[in-house]
């Protein structure tokens, strides 16, 4: 359809005025409009009718917003949500359940025969959950394992990550009368969040959970207390990675491990 | 590379990029499925999908083109035959559906002195116009003229040529406008008269091809 102007078709002025030309053609367009009455009545035109169309735009009812978060964090992993129970005034209650249950856990609670066949996993992401100060600090796997030659009674080899975790420190321990080591990470990528590695001389035959392939070696995936624990065996040593990542993520760390 | 995809970092990422076009989307969503309840299921499933699907989002690329493509999908995949349903068995009880969000009051005038024929008409007419398109007209002139999309984004999201965008807005806009006198005159906005110079009237020929994308349709 044509506007009165021989030079510029309508469906171009339209394209002008949607802003799809660059600015040097912007610059010609415009030299044309300043000396033809008939395009810039169209380009006019065609303001008229965009502004009358962005008028026409409906805002979203006032609770939709909060719906639509509601929705999307029903979505999330367990272990988030465990970490949101903190934040929620309406789950206030369920904290204080959760502190409560762990305090009678640290207190003794692992002595309990419920907890002898995981007392592995369950001690181990106990030792994490209190982020206790750390014996030596380091941040490469060489000097962590030199300093934790001689101080048990088995031997240790640290992976080493390419990518991922930066190595913090190491703590002595002890889990079951055994003698152990934990690790600390953090991870850069992950908020700076810790990441622990339980070592431990286990002589029991099974480990904890389901297992996965991954890397050429078995590693058992099990959660407790909203923590994911990957665990793999090296020799006779139990090595845990416990995190608050999600499943998929632990395994992509236990991946991206070097061990030798 | 790690990227801790389904950590509460990702939400946050998450929502701090799509929350922000909530409204976009619901705007487009009514006039999608033209009534407010539809609209925001909609809204949620596009909002659920692209959560779901996040780590397949380019970081550093346009989030709102990329929500509106799983908003079209959605749509046509799942809402319209439902629409199409209710459209049928509810008929014109929804006609004021859009109340809530519409100024009855003719609209404001532009900066330039004169005035034009889209600058008096009543948000009301405009959305009654955008609703009677069929709708693959109705998608490319929402993207086009309620979102400002540009013709490459609006055929990425739509998955078609550029040229088809073009040609489908320049239609879409026709017909949308020859249903807006229509109205105008008939609220008496506007005289019969003045709208044949506007060129607001679609082509006999080009009514012959909406008549045969309505029959496909």
């Amino acid at each position: 359809m044509t506007h009165g102007c021989r030079k510029l078709e309508e469906t171009f002025l339209h394209a002008f005025v949607d802003g799809e030309f660059s600015a040097e053609e912007n610059a010609e367009v415009k030299l044309h409009l300043a000396e033809c009455p008939a395009c810039t009545h169209a380009v006019r035109l065609h303001q008229s009718y965009k502004a009358a169309m962005l008028r026409a735009n409906s805002a979203a009812p006032h609770a939709f917003y909060g719906e639509v978060r509601e929705r999307l964090l029903e979505e999330e992993p367990q272990q988030n949500r465990w970490a949101r129970a903190f934040q929620r005034p309406s789950a206030v209650a369920v904290a204080a359940a959760a502190v409560g249950a762990a305090a009678w856990f640290l207190a003794g609670g692992l002595s309990h025969p419920l907890f002898n066949s995981h007392s592995l996993i369950d001690d181990g992401v106990a030792l994490h959950a209190r982020a206790l100060p750390l014996d030596f600090t380091a941040n490469d796997p060489g000097t962590a394992q030199q300093w934790l030659e001689g101080k048990l009674d088995f031997g240790v080899r640290l992976p080493r990550f390419a990518q991922g975790p930066r190595l913090q420190g190491v703590r002595l321990s002890s889990v079951h009368q055994r003698q152990a080591a934990v690790v600390t990470y953090y991870l850069p990528q992950g908020n700076g969040r810790r990441v622990s590695l339980l070592i431990v001389d286990d002589p029991e035959p099974e480990l904890p959970g389901a297992a996965h392939h991954i890397a050429n070696r078995e590693v058992w995936l099990s959660r407790a207390r909203g923590f994911n624990v990957a665990s793999w065996r090296n020799d006779e040593i139990v090595y845990s990675l416990i995190s608050d990542l999600d499943e998929q993520d632990v395994l992509a760390l236990v991946q991206a491990a070097e061990i030798r | 590379m790690l990227d801790f995809k389904h950590t509460d970092r990702t939400r946050r990422e998450f929502e701090s990029l799509s929350l922000d076009h909530l409204d976009a989307l619901y705007s487009a969503g009514l006039r999608l499925t033209k009534n407010e309840r539809d609209a925001e299921d909609l809204v949620q499933d596009t909002f659920l999908r692209a959560f779901r699907f996040f780590d397949k989002f380019e970081r550093g690329t346009n989030m709102k083109a990329w929500l509106f493509k799983i908003l079209t999908n959605t749509f046509i995949n799942k809402y319209r035959r439902r629409v199409k349903e209710r459209t049928v068995v509810e008929g014109a009880a929804r006609e004021s559906g859009n109340e809530r969000f519409v100024t009855r009051e003719p609209t404001e005038s532009s900066a330039d002195p004169e005035q034009y024929f889209f600058d008096k008409l009543l948000s009301d007419d405009v959305i009654r116009s955008i609703d009677r398109l069929p709708i693959d007209f109705r998608l490319v002139v929402i993207l086009a003229d309620l979102q400002e999309f540009s013709y490459k984004e609006i055929a990425e999201i739509l998955d078609c040529p550029v040229g088809t965008v073009m040609s489908r807005l320049y239609r879409g806009r026709k017909l949308l406008q020859k249903n807006l006198l229509g109205y105008a005159v008939e609220s008496g906005v506007v005289q019969g008269g003045q709208a044949m110079e506007m060129g607001a009237v679609a082509e006999v020929e080009e009514e012959a091809e909406v008549l045969e994308l309505k029959r496909r349709a």
